[in-house]
């Protein structure tokens, strides 16, 4: 199988400082991967970088054979609302709009996206869609998130540290309906993380310390979200 | 797309009361113009049309060019402002939405997308407080063309507004408001989204800036170094403030300087000039017996060369000062007439042309010309002329001694081609002047209501971005007498300051307007100002000030008593 994501040789140099010293990785499609490693490793910022909102100093990113890296603004701009959407740990909900709102704003095209009744549903916030996001709680945020990045089925979802700001409950929840996601809509999920246990749920971990890759593995029996050990 | 523009219009709405009064800024900025306008255009081309003019039909056409050019400068200036003070607005506003922003960015759309919404936003604002000032002008614009009426004897006075009148009141400055807001945006354009998404979202200034405010502060004397500081860290709150400060002083002292430049001017023609008629022949006569009860002159139109340009100028020449015309100098005292060589000039080339006493001058009259040194300046000279020697005239005209062309009497001269009496002559200078009086009165209303706004404004701004400082004052227990203390108080001595450092250059522009006004014009405005003038503006400061202070105690009550502070910890 050919890779979705491929990373060449990415370096980040901020304020004379490299954050990032030559990362090389291929992410498969419909694959759960967790980027994990302690803060200050650089993991948030490789995220930045293979979703596009962040140019490498130097190094390459290719989304199916194609160079993100090498892409105009505009194709930069079309590939992110086409393709791939982000998932942000403060969830970064549109304070003027409405969760249904929220949502749709979200969508590419109404033709192409997910029915948003069933997918409020599947994410449980049916009863919420007409209330804004200062009414709810900070998972019901998450979930909206969530609705927002999927509706229109991109190929792959960038969550950074999806669950920090949530309770273990919520985690639990919003963990497990990544994975559900990845399943049933054949996404591939790249998930940054310094949680040990969401790792754990990973088809594949990758740790990153001092701005290189520490390890790279294979998670042969990842657990179900529900199995996760709060610490 | 629908969706973006609106949580975008929503968020921009929120400030509802900065975009009232930026409403109301670009509105006056279009009302300055189209009130004058509206009474010009369409009598400009009616008399333009017309084969020829009658003396004051050829005035009334004057004062209408002097209005469309103070119009056009006026709006040059506000828009100017008007275009700082969206500056701030989006800057800020940008700023503080830095990661909604970033969060669209992450969503795909695109930077021309985004922007397109402040600058339609932009566009829709300036064009609808355009129209309120085009409303408010045309009703206005009765206000001058009454006033032409009575002043110049005009009938038939039509209120017309050009095609390219409306389109430069109403677009120019829309366009350069959008141009604004565009370039606001650019910092969002060029920085990377993962960059944004981390920003501060707060309003915050730069590491140097702060530094900087830090050691200015300690130069201040007393206890409210912090204040100080507080107000130093906003710089552009602070140049808001400057700007406010100055505009209102220039508004203000330029309408006094338009409205007492009539006065003046009306009395440099009272002044030393006790004769009843100005009696003109057709030509040169001889004087063969002295005359009694008048004084004969000979006068003839010359050039003044300068370095860049000829200034056309009346020549009289008249032998000595008597009881009927005596020149004089600024303080009231009695003048030497020119002797030979020798040139008398006004305050005008002294002013606009910087031609001073001492100096050399080229004149020219029927292609002889003839060097003179300036030997003084007189205050009542007649308007737009110059005084020589008769010797040194008769010789440039191949004259012989004791030639006149006018004579100046007590009594009227039977056989003059032309008489002008002292009625006649302070009606005319009446009529010039009525138009700057009615635009002084504008400016003056116009400078309080931009100057009050830009105050308000400024004040504004960072009262909103100390609404977290003040949240946690009041948590610290402090009063929100003593919140305001060390938040707004601090405004007051820094509008001082600004008002004492900003006097003179505010003179200087003023004198800088006048003097082109008057180039362009063709019309002597003198600067004038006095004592009572800068008192009285800093009085009106105070008062506006006051008025500020007033409504913003009113706003700290309100946040401290709201629940704001629990909302704010809450989004924290």
């Amino acid at each position: 199988m050919e890779a979705i994501l491929k990373a060449e040789k990415i370096e980040k140099i901020f304020k004379q400082e490299k954050i990032l010293k030559g990362i090389s990785l291929e992410i498969m499609p419909n694959s759960f991967t967790v980027l994990l490693g302690p803060s200050g490793s650089g993991k948030t910022t490789l995220l930045n970088i293979l979703s596009g909102l962040l140019k490498p100093s130097s190094g390459k990113v290719y989304y199916k054979d194609k160079a993100i890296t090498e892409f105009s603004k505009n194709q930069l701009a079309d590939w992110k609302r086409k393709n791939v959407s982000n998932i942000f740990q403060s969830y970064l909900l549109l304070n003027n709009l409405t969760v249904r709102e929220n949502i749709e704003i979200g969508m590419f095209s109404p033709d192409n996206g997910l029915p948003l009744d069933e997918l409020s549903h599947l994410l449980e916030i049916h009863h919420l869609l007409d209330k804004f996001p200062s009414e709810l709680s900070g998972g019901q945020q998450q979930r909206v998130a969530i609705a927002r990045a999927v509706i229109k089925k991109p190929d792959i979802l960038f969550c950074d540290e999806a669950t920090g700001a949530l309770d273990e409950n919520n985690s639990k929840k919003v963990v497990a309906l990544l994975h559900h996601l990845k399943q049933s809509l054949g996404l591939t999920v790249i998930f940054v993380t310094h949680n040990l246990q969401i790792a754990e749920t990973a088809d594949r971990v990758i740790t990153i310390k001092d701005g290189l890759i520490h390890q790279d593995k294979i998670n042969q029996n990842p657990i179900s979200a529900y199995e996760m050990i709060w610490g | 797309m629908k969706l973006l523009y609106k949580q975008m219009t929503k968020e921009l709405s929120k400030n509802y009361l900065s975009l009232v009064l930026i409403l109301l800024l670009v509105s006056f900025t279009s009302f300055i113009y189209f009130f004058v306008h509206f009474s010009v255009d369409g009598n400009i081309a009616t008399l333009q049309s017309l084969p020829s003019l009658k003396e004051n039909e050829h005035l009334y056409l004057n004062a209408l060019h002097s209005n469309a050019i103070l119009a056009r400068n006026m709006l040059t200036g506000s828009v100017i402002l008007t275009s700082f003070v969206f500056y701030i607005f989006y800057h800020r506003f940008m700023k503080k939405n830095y990661k909604s922003l970033a969060c669209l960015k992450a969503l795909g759309f695109k930077d021309s997308v985004i922007s397109s919404l402040f600058w339609a936003f932009t566009f829709i604002l300036s064009v609808l407080g355009g129209l309120l000032g085009l409303i408010a002008g045309y009703f206005a614009s009765d206000l001058l063309l009454k006033s032409g009426m009575k002043s110049y004897q005009m009938s038939g006075l039509v209120k017309r507004i050009h095609i390219s009148s409306f389109f430069i009141g109403i677009f120019i400055p829309a366009f350069f408001f959008c141009i604004i807001s565009y370039l606001t945006y650019l910092p969002v354009a060029t920085k990377e989204t993962a960059l944004l998404l981390s920003s501060q979202t707060d309003t915050s200034t730069n590491p140097f800036l702060l530094a900087a405010a830090n050691k200015l502060a300690n130069f201040y004397p007393g206890k409210n170094k912090l204040s100080v500081r507080l107000a130093l860290r906003k710089p552009l709150a602070l140049i808001l403030i400057i700007l406010a400060v100055t505009a209102f002083s220039v508004m203000f002292l330029l309408a006094y300087s338009l409205h007492l430049s009539s006065e003046k001017i009306y009395q440099s023609q009272i002044l030393g000039h006790h004769y009843l008629y100005d009696n003109l022949f057709d030509k040169p006569r001889l004087l063969e017996k002295p005359l009694p009860n008048s004084m004969p002159y000979l006068n003839t139109s010359g050039n003044i060369m300068t370095a860049k340009q000829a200034i056309q100028q009346e020549v009289i020449a008249f032998k000595n000062n008597s009881p009927l015309f005596e020149l004089m100098d600024d303080k009231g005292n009695m003048l030497p007439g020119p002797t030979s060589g020798e040139i008398v000039i006004s305050p005008a080339l002294r002013d606009l042309y910087d031609i001073k006493e001492g100096h050399q001058i080229e004149l020219y009259i029927h292609n002889h010309c003839k060097t003179f040194t300036v030997s003084a300046i007189a205050f009542n000279a007649k308007l737009n002329s110059v005084y020589i020697h008769p010797s040194d005239l008769e010789e440039m005209l191949s004259l012989p001694p004791h030639s006149y062309t006018g004579i100046w009497s007590i009594e009227n001269i039977s056989d003059a081609a032309k008489v002008i009496s002292r009625y006649e002559k302070m009606d005319e200078l009446e009529k010039n002047f009525v138009s700057n009086r009615i635009s002084a009165v504008i400016n003056q209303l116009v400078g309080c209501l931009i100057g009050s706004i830009l105050l308000f404004l400024a004040l504004l701004l960072n009262f909103q971005d100390n609404t977290k400082d003040i949240l946690i004052l009041d948590l610290m227990g402090y009063q929100s007498g003593a919140i305001r203390k060390m938040l707004l108080d601090i405004y007051k001595p820094v509008i001082y300051f600004i008002f004492s450092l900003g006097l003179w250059p505010s003179m200087q522009i003023v004198r800088f307007i006048l003097k082109s006004l008057s180039l362009q014009i063709g019309d002597y405005m003198p600067f004038q100002s006095n004592i009572f003038v800068i008192g009285g503006i800093f009085l009106l400061l105070n008062f506006i000030y006051f008025i500020v202070q007033w409504t913003f105690n009113l706003g700290i009550n309100k946040i401290i008593k709201s629940d704001a502070l629990y909302q704010y910890s809450n989004n924290e």
